[in-house]
């Protein structure tokens, strides 16, 4: 019985610590927030694109993410993390691109869909501002 | 009476490989990956149990297993997974017919496990999951030595599971069942998982506290819980070291019990 206490008490800490820590996290962010950090990040790191992969919350679950976009020709695969840098709390995925290249729009969403989520919007910078083109459908 | 628990722990060789669930199973999530880990698993029971009652007090038997496992996605849906464990060492203290100490040991291959892990995936905006129906099927490859470790019939298993994931926390609930061709008796396992996430150095991982309920239609269940720790050292290195301890343990057949489970594995992905 005293065991059985023991570990009841145990699990209830844990998932109360981290309910409490989760309550100062929002799981979800607004379309709006996504944006202010995509422009942030395409402001200090110019030619990249972002793109924004729903359900993109675990790095391990989005090793895939990487290793589909890293094949396409315009990635630029010198930049670090092989061009492509995932932010599991924004869903945000920063592609490095080849001076001068176009992208693959199309390209993109396979790549993305491939490695398991749903591709939903792609940001880039147009004369320092943000511009956003649907990937859904 | 002696000679009866001797008789009774000679036929029953209990199972302990729990080899149920699919490996890795947070990857590959992508279509035509694959991966391959190794788990030391190492276990230590203290005692020799006859329901909860302690019938060989300090009758330990210590495990130490290589388990090598492998996964195939071909579509994110769909998943083969293989796992075999290679018995390092298998050692226990038993009471023999003539009521002195015995101590037997096994070691080689234990018995395969195969799995077709199906999945559902559902991506919403800050939390994604997946839902898993994986039938199984245990191939007996162990070979009996003073005793086995393995189970050594032909099984048929069906697993379930939910799991979800924010970036800062993690849930998994799920169930297992297996039957057996033979003396080996139905399982019925379940287990919750849940965590958090953390980051640091470049890179991510996971701390859960795991706990597993089985229960056999012998009579006997068990009940373990610990922490584990997960982290992803690339995209390809990844670790995992586990810690349970026995809080119930009870014993339809005579059996070695009231012990704790160490596992440390490295898996690599592709």
């Amino acid at each position: 019985m005293k065991k059985i206490l023991i570990s009841l008490l145990a699990a209830t800490s844990f998932i109360g610590l981290s309910y409490a820590d989760t309550k100062n996290h929002a799981t979800e962010i607004s379309e709006k927030s996504r944006e202010t950090v995509a422009l942030r990040t395409l402001k200090a790191k110019p030619n990249t694109i972002q793109v924004y992969a729903k359900g993109l919350i675990c790095e391990s679950c989005g090793i895939g993410v990487r290793k589909k976009l890293q094949k396409l020709k315009f990635v630029d695969k010198s930049q670090p993390k092989r061009g492509i840098i995932m932010d599991v709390h924004s869903q945000l995925v920063s592609i490095s691109l080849k001076p001068g290249k176009s992208i693959d729009v199309e390209a993109i969403k396979k790549a993305v869909k491939g490695a398991g989520y749903e591709p939903i919007t792609l940001y880039s910078l147009n004369a320092k501002k943000l511009k956003s083109i649907s990937l859904e459908n | 009476m002696k000679k009866a628990l001797f008789s009774v722990l000679v036929i029953s060789c209990y199972s302990v490989v729990q080899a149920d669930q699919p490996v890795m199973s947070k990857m590959p999530r992508w279509s035509n990956g694959y991966g391959f880990q190794f788990v030391q698993e190492y276990r230590h029971k203290r005692d020799l149990l006859l329901g909860d009652k302690k019938v060989g007090k300090g009758l330990t038997e210590d495990v130490h297993i290589l388990n090598i496992e492998g996964v195939y996605t071909w579509e994110r849906w769909i998943r083969l997974t293989a796992k075999i464990p290679y018995i390092m060492h298998a050692e226990r203290e038993i009471i023999n017919s003539q009521g002195n100490v015995e101590k037997q040991t096994d070691s080689g291959f234990g018995d395969l496990t195969l799995a077709l892990p199906l999945k559902k995936y559902f991506n919403l905006d800050g939390r994604s999951g997946s839902w898993t129906l994986a039938p199984q099927l245990r191939v007996p490859l162990a070979h009996q030595d003073e005793y086995s470790i393995g189970d050594g019939e032909w099984g048929v298993g069906l697993s379930i599971g939910y799991e979800t994931e924010t970036a800062e926390w993690f849930v998994g609930v799920g169930a297992n069942v297996w039957t057996f061709e033979d003396e080996e008796p139905f399982e019925l396992s379940a287990f919750f998982d849940f965590g958090r996430n953390l980051f640091g150095y470049g890179t991510s991982g996971q701390i859960t506290w795991d706990t597993d309920l089985k229960w056999e239609d012998d009579g006997s269940y068990i009940l373990k819980a610990g922490p584990a720790l997960y982290w992803k050292f690339t995209d390809t290195i990844h670790g995992r070291v586990e810690w349970k301890h026995d809080f119930i343990d009870y014993r339809a057949v005579l059996d070695h019990g009231n012990g704790e489970t160490i596992k440390i594995g490295l898996g690599f992905v592709y």
